[in-house]
């Protein structure tokens, strides 16, 4: 009996996925569990194991294209069996005789119902359109005025619309076009995606070195298609740049205090707890607490209405070099309940699945602010993208020994401090300058004041 | 307090009613109040479909008339006006008793009476006999609506001096009428009394009557308004009104300062309807009103008062059932957490059921080019349509205002048969944001008074065949 194999749900707000590879022919034979094929999200890559030991029947979607969750893939049956999915392959014949991939069969007829009877499909709520819902309707004139300023369906996909079922209206085209062209204005420029957003666990063994090209002799460019990964950050660095009205504020911290509790606790910690005790830890408890006192930096835009968060969900950006440079920004849930001890413990987990590649999907979704840590790379300070829709995202400066002049009992002194800068990336059409820096201050004399030890 | 609902609309008019039903729908607890006897408010009782019932009458009177000339003889025909009257309320109460019938359906609870918010949580309901119910509410829609202005120097004695009510209930067909107000509702009543017989006169205080429509419907319906005997004066500025029992004289004041005046047996009195916001209680929320009296609303019809939402003619936005009642969903899939999309109202459709009927959507041309667009008109007229030269009626025409640069429909104007039924199309390609191109490449049926839109849209597309 031929068993489906069908591309699973990864998470609950994802609807769809790409085939990146499959990693048999039909005609192999498979174990069950063994790894069939590579997909991939909008949010991550996985590989999908066989569901039964047998024989790969057929591929019926071949690689590169993208199909919804509970689609029929191919088959997995026994050797000489004919696969119910009529894709190419080794019906018949344990070893197949083409070495071509199976001819694609369009899947639609039984993508339908496989799609209905999927668990936990959740159809997306309208009150919060997906702003990257593929495939919505795009209206003649729509499509007239993007095509005309060189928007294509990917950039029109990632525009929030505003009429029915989230359709992109003329006005919201039209409001795009003009925020893009004045949004670079408003803030430094954006030295790289990857200055700005960098790893975090300075104790991982596995930080990201610089990416390498090898220019195949001869020829003065290689050209490559983008991942899938990279298109998602392509299509997310832009759509935020055109979503938000960003600003960002710095403040230099000194973490003197910080560093003494850290050295203190340092080698102890590592021994009972096997993870580091990094500032980013700290800095993740700070945030966390101070952020419960500034709802509006903990909040989003949702149309026209302001929606605050009473949880806090912090993203934290890690930055990936394995198969190749990107970055993704797994969620710390429910962080202001967490001691410092759980912070560092989930913060070391997300970081180390993301680079291992066993992230969940969910896992990157959520987050209500992100941190980012350019500082891990000796950056004085960075100005990050906010990860949309939050409405502020938190950069680390590097820490050092610096002279700083104090006052001593009415004298001043010059002292050695460990010091650093945070900035904020802000939302300035939520956020006020007032706003964000009264947060700031308060994060400033929270990390500056901290004296909860692990 | 005897019950507490998630909805309690206050009014049911074409935006109460509606906004109450599709609340029971969405299976919220609600409740409607209605201060007259029957539900569905000045559309049912007082506007749309009186008036509308009235007028078909005079269409098939002036149709029986016309008919001589393709060969069809009725001889002796005649009004009978008291049946015109009674088919009128037999319309209205069938239509009333469905409503009724509709809120059942929805398990939506009537309450008769008088709502008054107290606080944005409570609505109390005084009944005629005096006694009060307070509901208490987690929303509240304020569908109170409006009622037709009263002049300091006109005031309405229901005989000789009347408002848009009184004159739906007129006894017999009067002989003569002045009208002061030429705007949507005057007009349909000097486009029907005058097809009846009575010498009517209009008297309209701006360059042309029909406000809000494109400039050339405007003036094609005064061409055949004064075709049919009506005498239309522009510009001129009534000073008085002099009430003599059984008839009245109407003094006014031409452009350029002369003094005239008009004697008929009714003077109609029809220049705007303002809100009725006035005693309901909104001084106890943090809603707040705006100029005209009318409630300050965003674009999911809410007030300043979370929870406390306002549609229809009591919000700032033109006075008609359609836009009542898409504005009433609005407000109550809003409270639903269904998520709806705000009102485009340069997309929502306007009818005057004269004759010719006008109808229209979206900008004219004149606001088209002050907006700055770079505006090609397509225009094509009923006389060189087949099915109208087969009905008889030639005069009129298909106008689109588009976009040269795109295409973007960006407003639709007709004046002739069937007008406000053919603008279904061209107001669903505005909504959808198609193209003037996607109109004129739809293929239109032959012989068909629809045709024109696509001759019009053909001529706006630089693809003209007749035109």
């Amino acid at each position: 009996m031929a068993e489906k194999i069908v591309m699973p749900q990864l998470g609950e707000s994802i609807a769809e996925g790409t085939i990146v590879k499959w990693l048999k022919k039909p005609g192999d034979s498979v174990k069950k569990d063994e790894d069939l094929l590579v997909i991939s999200t909008d949010k991550v890559e996985a590989e999908i194991p066989a569901p039964s030991t047998g024989t790969l029947l057929s591929i019926d979607v071949p690689e590169g294209e993208t199909v919804n969750v509970g689609t029929v893939l191919g088959y997995v049956g026994e050797a000489g069996e004919k696969s119910p999915g009529g894709g190419g392959g080794g019906g018949g014949d344990a070893a197949p005789k083409k070495e071509e991939p199976a001819p694609a069969k369009k899947e639609e007829p039984q993508a339908a119902p496989a799609q209905k009877s999927a668990p936990a499909q959740s159809t997306p709520a309208p009150s919060a359109p997906s702003s990257t819902s593929a495939g919505r309707f795009v209206s003649p004139l729509v499509r007239r005025i993007a095509a005309d300023n060189g928007i294509g369906d990917d950039e029109l996909n990632s525009i929030s619309g505003t009429g029915n079922n989230g359709r992109v209206t003329k006005k919201d085209l039209q409001n795009y076009i003009k925020n893009r062209g004045s949004a670079p204005a408003a803030a430094a420029p954006q030295p790289s995606a990857s200055s700005s957003s960098s790893s975090f666990t300075q104790s991982a063994p596995t930080r990201p070195s610089a990416p390498t090209v090898q220019i195949p002799a001869g020829q003065r460019e290689l050209v490559q298609p983008a991942s899938s990964m990279r298109k998602v950050i392509m299509k997310n660095m832009v759509a935020s740049k055109a979503t938000s009205a960003h600003v960002h504020t710095f403040f230099d911290v000194d973490y003197t205090n910080i560093d003494r509790i850290r050295a203190k606790h340092k080698k102890a910690f590592k021994d009972q707890e096997g993870v580091g005790l990094t500032y980013t830890t700290f800095l993740a408890a700070a945030t966390a607490q101070v952020l419960k006192r500034h709802p509006y930096i903990n909040a989003e835009i949702r149309g026209t209405d302001l929606v605050f968060k009473k949880d806090v969900h912090l993203g934290m950006a890690v930055a990936i070099d394995s198969p190749e440079p990107g970055l993704m920004v797994p969620v710390v849930r429910a962080a202001d309940q967490m001691n410092l001890r759980g912070l560092a413990h989930a913060i070391h987990d997300l970081a180390t699945r993301v680079r291992s590649r066993r992230i969940k999907p969910d896992e990157l979704s959520g987050g209500t602010f992100t941190i980012t840590n350019p500082g891990n790379y000796g950056a004085i300070i960075g100005t990050p993208v906010i990860n949309q829709p939050q409405v502020a995202i938190l950069g680390v400066g590097r820490i050092q020994k610096e002279p700083v002049v104090k006052q001593v009992d009415g004298t001043d002194v010059i002292a050695i401090r460990n010091m650093g800068v945070l900035s904020l990336g802000f939302d300035h059409r939520l956020i006020d300058g007032a706003t964000a820096d009264l947060f700031m201050a308060d994060l400033k004399t929270t990390l500056e004041n901290w004296t909860t030890e692990p | 307090m005897s019950e507490t609902y998630d909805v309690v609309v206050i009014g049911s008019g074409p935006g109460g009613y509606v906004a109450a039903a599709r609340a029971g729908a969405l299976g919220l607890k609600t409740a409607v109040v209605e201060k007259d006897k029957a539900l569905g408010g000045t559309c049912l009782h007082r506007g749309c479909i009186p008036t509308k019932a009235l007028l078909h009458a005079a269409d098939v009177y002036g149709e029986f008339k016309d008919a001589a000339k393709m060969g069809i003889v009725a001889d002796g025909v005649r009004v009978e006006w008291e049946k015109v009257q009674k088919h009128k309320n037999q319309v209205v109460s069938s239509n009333a008793g469905g409503v009724s019938h509709l809120m059942k359906a929805r398990k939506v609870d009537v309450y008769n009476g008088f709502g008054r918010l107290e606080g944005p949580r409570t609505v109390a309901v005084k009944a005629e006999d005096g006694s009060e119910t307070k509901l208490s509410t987690k929303n509240v829609v304020l569908a109170v609506g409006s009622k037709p202005r009263e002049l300091p120097f006109a005031k309405f004695d229901g005989k000789v001096v009347m408002s848009s009510d009184h004159i739906l209930q007129v006894e017999k067909i009067p002989g003569s009428l002045c009208l002061i107000g030429g705007g949507v509702i005057g007009i349909e009543f000097a486009s029907l009394f005058a097809r009846l017989g009575t010498k009517v006169t209009v008297l309209e205080m701006l360059p042309q009557i029909l406000g809000p429509a494109d400039a050339d419907c405007a003036k094609a319906l005064t061409r055949e308004l004064q075709r049919q005997g009506v005498e239309i004066l522009t510009e001129v500025k009534v000073t008085e009104v002099k009430n003599k029992g059984n008839s009245a004289t109407t003094t006014y004041e031409d452009s350029e300062g002369r003094a005239h005046t008009v004697d008929t047996e009714i003077v109609l009195v029809a220049v705007g309807r303002p809100p009725l916001t006035e005693g309901i209680g909104l001084d106890t929320t943090k809603a707040t009103l705006g100029r005209g009296g009318f409630v300050d609303v965003d674009g999911m019809m809410q007030t300043a008062e979370p929870g406390v939402y306002a549609i229809g003619d009591c919000v700032n936005t033109p006075w008609l059932a359609h836009i009542a009642s898409a504005e009433g969903l609005i407000a109550v899939e809003h409270i639903a957490g269904e998520g709806p999309a705000a009102l485009n109202y340069d997309h929502t459709p306007s009818c005057v059921y004269s004759e010719p009927p006008v109808a229209w959507s979206g900008l004219t041309e004149a606001q088209a080019k002050e907006q700055g667009y770079e505006v090609k008109i397509g225009k094509f007229d009923f006389a060189k349509n087949a099915k109208a030269a087969i009905l008889g009626k030639k005069r009129g025409f298909v106008k689109f205002v588009t976009d040269a640069q795109y295409g973007e429909i960006l407003g639709v104007h007709i004046i002739g048969p069937q007008a406000t039924d053919l603008l279904a199309e061209p107001a669903y390609a505005m909504s959808m944001e198609t193209t003037i191109q996607d109109v004129a490449t739809t293929v239109h049926a032959h012989p068909t008074l629809y045709e024109a839109i696509w001759e019009a849209a053909s001529i706006a597309a630089g693809r003209a065949v007749h035109g």
